[in-house]
């Protein structure tokens, strides 16, 4: 079976120059499970999809710097090792937001609760904050403050923009139940912030 | 469904036209309503533009590429205005990586094969009888193993060099085979011409040839058998024509066989026949003798960077720190040889970003190595042998250079051990700067020789 989706791989390739920035997904895939030149084009091509929604995720999910970007790296190079060896259909979007939630859950899992104060390192910075960077951070501190499966409705819903089907596909939970909790997210966000936007505003 | 409602899913973009009409309807009248959809606004808006979250890192994706043997997005080698040959060199194996494999592998399957096939090995290129019918008095093919061969023609030149050579080894036996019983000449005279002497040398065998499809059968067998047990000892005593020359058909009664090589198949005085049985070499004719003076060697590694390093492989690679290498001895002293490796290199390097930014980048990627090695024994004729070896190489992102100076221990004739201290280096380009990484390794690994 692979060895006739390879060559059908390689005959479209030989047929058509390929462009792999119009590529759709299922081709993208293809091309992964190809030639290793073509595999390298593929994942290049996804990776300037999808890394920011990727890193997004994992940013929002996990408060750790550090861990974002060892989580965001992680998921990557999971999600193209499953992928080479894996001849299914895919859905490349939730298959990554998939592997990302399941490390980031890992993570949550296994992490100190305590951190030795030598560990601790201050950070002391100095800015003249904007409205906007103002917004963002206080809207952080109030993710943070939500419940996991409803920080991630919120994330998947307003910051990679992800259907509700989608979202519901991945957290493995109905469409309603997935309107639900981002509803519910967002009035507590709204809830938290209200003293900031009446400050605003008044 | 409440109002508040309403404006969630209205910011959502989750209310069809007439609930949007009743909301635009209570959002008119209720400042409330309309400061909750300011804030739900101007969350969405702060959502969608939190650059922050949404740029990984430039190492990340350094070390999500590097870790997957890619490069980067961004290529690290597109700019190459003022870059070395060496980066070129890089270059063009990275874009024709598939090309160079396919021709280096052609290369030597072909090799292989011409080195086997083509020796100039009358054991290989095999005789085994040839001849002509003369009793009815025309040329007939006996052996018709092979009836569409082409009759190759040799140049004269180059027939009567080899004609003499073939009359000497004919001399020789005949000379011998004279002493002991009778001559020869006379005995190929006698059986296909009677009583006329006749020198024996290979035109006369020839000339003889000739008549013979000329002479009646009837009157010679007795001579035949003569001639029969001369040439048989002749033949044992004459290693080298024996060897070319299958006779085992001659003094079968009524004919008689040529006792030319089969690659002398024709010219202006001699008739070959054209099915003579010339067999080219098989893959049965394989001896691993013929591979006198090549190695096969394995090797294994453990390897310390010169440089702390600060990140390790995401996943090591199949065979990683294993190295398999073919050697040709060249001389006593010298070997040349392919080395194909496995390995990691840390790469620590820095650049500016897609921002102009300037970062360091720490990646630890698989690679596979690909190099050409030289290697000298300092005591050629011990069992432990001392030995240097410089590597000169590439892979896919730069360019491999190698020394190791070690020991060969040879207990056995067929298997000999190596261990050795090697330094490597690799030579990179990143944004038209080149940087090096470097490692020691300590090689151990078996040779098997021919």
């Amino acid at each position: 079976m692979r060895f006739w989706q390879a060559w059908i791989v390689n005959a479209k390739r030989s047929i058509m120059n390929v462009n792999f920035p119009t590529l759709n997904e299922d081709d993208l895939i293809e091309f992964i499970r190809g030639s290793r030149d073509d595999s390298e084009k593929a994942f290049t091509e996804i990776y300037k999809r999808y890394a920011a929604m990727i890193h997004a995720y994992c940013a929002c999910m996990i408060n750790n710097r550090q861990q974002v970007e060892d989580i965001f790296q992680d998921t990557l190079i999971k999600f193209y090792q499953n992928v080479r060896n894996d001849s299914r259909k895919i859905n490349i979007r939730g298959y990554l937001i998939t592997i990302a939630r399941n490390l980031c859950l890992n993570y949550r899992r296994d992490r100190k609760l305590t951190v030795p104060i030598e560990n601790m390192e201050f950070l002391i910075e100095t800015y003249q904050p904007n409205e906007r960077t103002e917004l963002l951070e206080l809207m952080t501190m109030a993710m943070n403050l939500l419940d996991f499966d409803y920080r991630e409705a919120f994330v998947l819903r307003e910051i990679d923009g992800m259907s509700y089907e989608q979202i519901a596909e991945v957290c493995g939970i109905s469409v309603a139940n997935a309107r639900k909790r981002a509803f519910r997210a967002r009035k507590k966000m709204k809830d938290i912030l209200n003293p900031y936007f009446s400050d605003v505003y008044s | 469904m409440d109002q508040v409602r309403l404006i969630h899913d209205f910011v959502d973009g989750m209310l069809d036209s007439g609930q949007e009409e009743s909301l635009f309807l209570a959002l008119s009248s209720s400042d409330e309503l309309r400061g909750e959809m300011k804030d739900l606004l101007a969350m969405k808006q702060a959502a969608r533009t939190y650059t922050e979250v949404y740029t990984p890192s430039a190492s990340s994706t350094m070390a999500v590429f590097g870790s997957l043997g890619f490069d980067r997005p961004k290529l690290a080698y597109s700019s190459s205005g003022n870059i070395g040959w060496a980066a070129r060199t890089t270059n063009f194996y990275r874009r024709n990586s598939n090309s160079v494999k396919t021709g280096i592998a052609s290369s030597v399957i072909t090799a292989i094969l011409a080195f086997f096939l083509l020796q100039p090995d009358d054991a290989i290129f095999n005789i085994s009888s040839a001849g002509i019918n003369g009793k009815s008095g025309q040329a007939q093919l006996l052996n018709n193993s092979a009836k569409n061969e082409i009759p190759v023609v040799a140049s004269s030149a180059d027939m009567t060099e080899k004609v003499s050579s073939l009359s000497m080894l004919n001399s020789t036996g005949i000379d011998a085979a004279a002493n002991t019983s009778s001559d020869f000449a006379s005995a190929m005279h006698k059986r296909n011409s009677g009583p006329n002497s006749a020198p024996a040398d290979v035109t006369n065998i020839g000339a003889v040839n000739t008549n013979a499809a000329d002479t009646a059968a009837g009157n010679i067998n007795e001579d035949i058998e003569t001639a029969n047990s001369s040439i048989n000892s002749a033949i044992n005593q004459a290693d080298n024509f024996a060897a070319a020359v299958n006779m085992s058909e001659i003094g079968k009664s009524g004919q008689f066989t040529s006792p030319l090589p089969g690659h002398l198949e024709f010219n202006s005085f001699y008739y070959i026949p054209r099915t003579a049985n010339v067999r080219v070499a098989g893959i049965s004719d394989f001896r691993l003798q013929d591979l006198d003076g090549f190695t096969v060697e394995l090797r294994g590694s453990q390897n310390w960077n010169s440089e702390k390093a600060t990140i390790n492989p995401a996943d090591n690679a199949l065979f990683n720190n294993y190295s398999l290498a073919v050697f040709y001895d060249l001389s006593e002293v010298f070997s040349i040889g392919y080395d194909l490796r496995q390995e990691t290199f840390f790469n620590q390097f820095y650049g500016a970003d897609n921002d102009g930014v300037m970062k360091t980048y720490e990646t630890q990627p698989n690679y596979t190595s690909h190099g050409l090695a030289l290697r000298y024994y300092i005591l050629p004729s011990e069992s432990f042998k001392p030995l240097a070896q410089l590597t000169f190489g590439g892979n896919s992102v730069g360019l491999t250079s190698r020394f190791m100076a070690g020991l060969k221990y040879e207990p056995y004739r067929d298997i000999a051990f190596i261990i050795g201290l090697e330094y490597s280096n690799l030579t990179y380009w990143f944004d038209n700067n080149s940087f090096n990484s470097s490692k020691l390794g300590l090689n151990y690994g078996v040779q098997f020789l021919w």
